[in-house]
């Protein structure tokens, strides 16, 4: 029971060896294979992956927006509660109050035919059971807090808006009920670079003044360099390594996350090609038996294309775990320049 | 931004309303309009062709004033074309939206029904609706909702379909909100466009079913004044007096073309918005 108790104190949201897979009416897909991963209150967690590595999947997996064809294992944790075996209604409670969402293309997601005071409003009308009055008041507050012309934006529709507009506008529906969870899907991915640095600052502010714990999922490593605290990457629906930011980008302890830091333009390294990875993502119904990134790996040996290695705690270090047979062996930036 | 359509298509666009906005007030008013009674016989007046005084438009075989039945004719026209129109609509709203929520064999059962409905000539199956449920206007407009009830709820269906898709209904989703405010805000009004358009289509389909169905007798039955009956009555006359053929047949063409008009010039309009 204490254990209990001080796990939940550590921690909002807490994937245990999440699974998701889908069934198609020939074949199965298992895109997330046993995802573990603590968001501690008021923090942020990236989880960092190539396209098609399961983030979103199992962004989606806690709110319940997953298709009817998928199937998950595991649990998702809110405090003590199971999200995944909770009833539609309770999780709707849950939903746009406790943990909100943001999703990739701001300009997506807004509705073309409502205005947007009213579309912020919304979510206080039902969950707060604000009047349509004072919803509409509650979502100026919200708007000029995302540092928005609250009394202007209120009265446009979404196509007068800007992408990184359009972006704030969702953030501040998700921040209406001070959540203790913003689960950021690529929110800054469809926006020019600039943008994407203020709408960073805006989460990093809602973080330090709601307390709110943000799950950051992200395609780009050095993005939240700086911004997370902790990092699990994710590749092909498996965590290969997790770490506090500072340790990660220090020095990588598996294969992958190296190559990935290599990726990152360095003005240093002017002129000179990218360090791309060459290959790509193994498909998800013909997964090698061994590691999953053995195919692409330059340290891969026999060992690594028979046995699936396990997370665990690399030699010599304390808090972070790797993935990889050989993640001693993993000397920081030692790929980058074979 | 402002919809881009040509000045010429505006310019019609405002006279089909126009015309449509004269014709209600004129069905509204009728009563303070029409020069005469339009059941009121005066046998010695009978055939008076138009232009006689007090018959602007002539008069019957039962020397009825043709103008004030024509007038009171268009209540008869547009009271059919809103209530079917009105009974299409709920009945295609509650199937479609059914279908496209539910999904699955609910909506494979709802469609092959709606289907198997559409596949029926239309004034056939009006008939035979008719003939089994009585004569009349009401019957009439009943199964004129029924029938077309189809149209709406594929559109329905359809846009159900693909705005539940849209990343704006999931992120409402992802914030909780209930599915009938998923319904009523995000669903209905991103369809509003489709089905206004469906409507001034459908409107002018009914109108030119009840006056088929009039002229054949099932549909308004006389003295009441009806276009279609108008027609009926008229065409054993149509040598000595074509004007009894005429009038009406022109309020029909200019009515339903109205509305077809109409119909399309929205859809352009509303597409061009989007």
């Amino acid at each position: 029971m204490e254990t209990e108790t001080r796990r939940s104190a550590h921690s909002v949201l807490r994937f245990e060896n999440l699974s998701v897979r889908f069934s198609g009416r020939r074949s199965v897909v298992t895109v997330v294979r046993g995802v573990d991963l603590v968001l501690r209150p008021a923090s942020v967690h990236a989880l960092v992956g190539e396209s098609g590595a399961g983030k979103t999947v199992s962004a989606k997996a806690v709110l319940g927006l997953l298709p009817r064809s998928a199937e998950t294992g595991g649990r998702i944790l809110y405090h003590d509660a199971d999200l995944l075996s909770l009833s539609d209604r309770s999780l709707r409670a849950i939903r746009g109050k406790r943990i909100t969402m943001v999703f990739q293309q701001p300009d997506k997601h807004l509705n073309p035919s409502m205005r947007i005071g009213a579309q912020v409003a919304e979510v206080l009308r039902y969950h707060n059971g604000l009047g349509r009055h004072e919803a509409l008041l509650e979502a100026r507050g919200l708007l000029d807090m995302v540092e928005l012309n609250g009394r202007e934006v209120l009265r446009a529709f979404p196509h007068e808006l800007s992408g990184g507009m359009k972006q704030r506008v969702a953030i501040a529906s998700a921040i209406a009920c001070r959540p203790e969870v913003l689960i950021a899907d690529e929110p800054t991915t469809a926006l020019d670079a600039s943008i994407q640095a203020q709408i960073l600052a805006l989460l990093d502010r809602v973080r330090h003044e709601l307390g709110t714990a943000i799950l950051f999922i992200s395609h780009d490593l050095p993005l939240v360099r700086g911004f997370a605290d902790d990092v699990s990457v994710l590749y092909a629906g498996r965590i290969v390594e997790q770490a506090a930011s500072r340790e990660l980008f220090e020095c990588a302890s598996h294969p992958y996350t190296d190559r990935l830091i290599a990726a990152t333009p360095d003005p240093a390294r002017r002129g000179q090609r990218l360090a791309a990875i060459p290959g790509g993502v193994p498909d998800p119904e013909e997964m090698p038996a061994g590691c999953a990134f053995a195919p692409r790996c330059p340290m891969a040996t026999d060992l690594c294309r028979r046995e699936l290695p396990l997370l665990r705690v690399p030699a010599g270090t304390l808090q972070r775990l790797s993935a990889c047979h050989f993640a001693e062996d993993v000397a920081c930036g030692s790929l980058a320049d074979g | 931004m402002k919809p881009r359509i040509a000045t010429a298509a505006r310019v019609v666009l405002w006279c089909t309303l126009l015309y449509i906005g004269t014709l209600a007030l004129v069905a509204i008013a009728a009563p303070l309009i029409a020069p005469a009674d339009p059941l009121v016989q005066n046998i010695p007046a009978r055939f008076s062709s138009p232009g006689t005084a007090g018959y602007p438009l002539g008069a019957d075989d039962f020397g009825r004033d043709v103008l004030s039945r024509i007038i009171f004719g268009a209540r008869a026209a547009l009271l059919v074309g809103l209530v079917s129109v009105g009974i299409a609509l709920l009945l295609g709203l509650v199937t479609g939206l059914a279908a496209g929520l539910l999904e699955g064999p609910v909506d494979s059962a709802l469609m092959l029904l709606m289907d198997a409905v559409l596949s029926f000539p239309t004034v056939l199956l009006a008939i035979t609706v008719v003939s089994v449920f009585g004569y009349g206007l009401p019957q009439v407009m009943a199964a004129i909702g029924v029938i077309f009830s189809p149209l709406f709820a594929r559109i329905v269906r359809a846009e159900t379909l693909t705005l539940k898709q849209e990343p704006y209904v999931m992120s409402a989703h992802a914030l909780g909100t209930p599915l009938r405010r998923i319904v009523s805000v995000h669903l209905l009004p991103n369809m509003l466009p489709k089905i206004v358009v469906q409507c001034t289509v459908t409107f002018a389909l009914a109108i030119v079913i009840e006056a088929s169905l009039s002229f054949l007798g099932l549909g308004a039955q006389p003295p009441q004044p009806s276009w279609g009956l108008m027609l009926r009555s008229a065409r054993n006359y149509l040598l000595d007096a074509p004007w009894l053929a005429f009038y009406p047949g022109l309020a029909i063409g200019l009515t339903v073309f109205s509305f077809n008009l109409l119909g399309d010039l929205l859809n352009e309009l509303l597409q061009i918005r989007r």
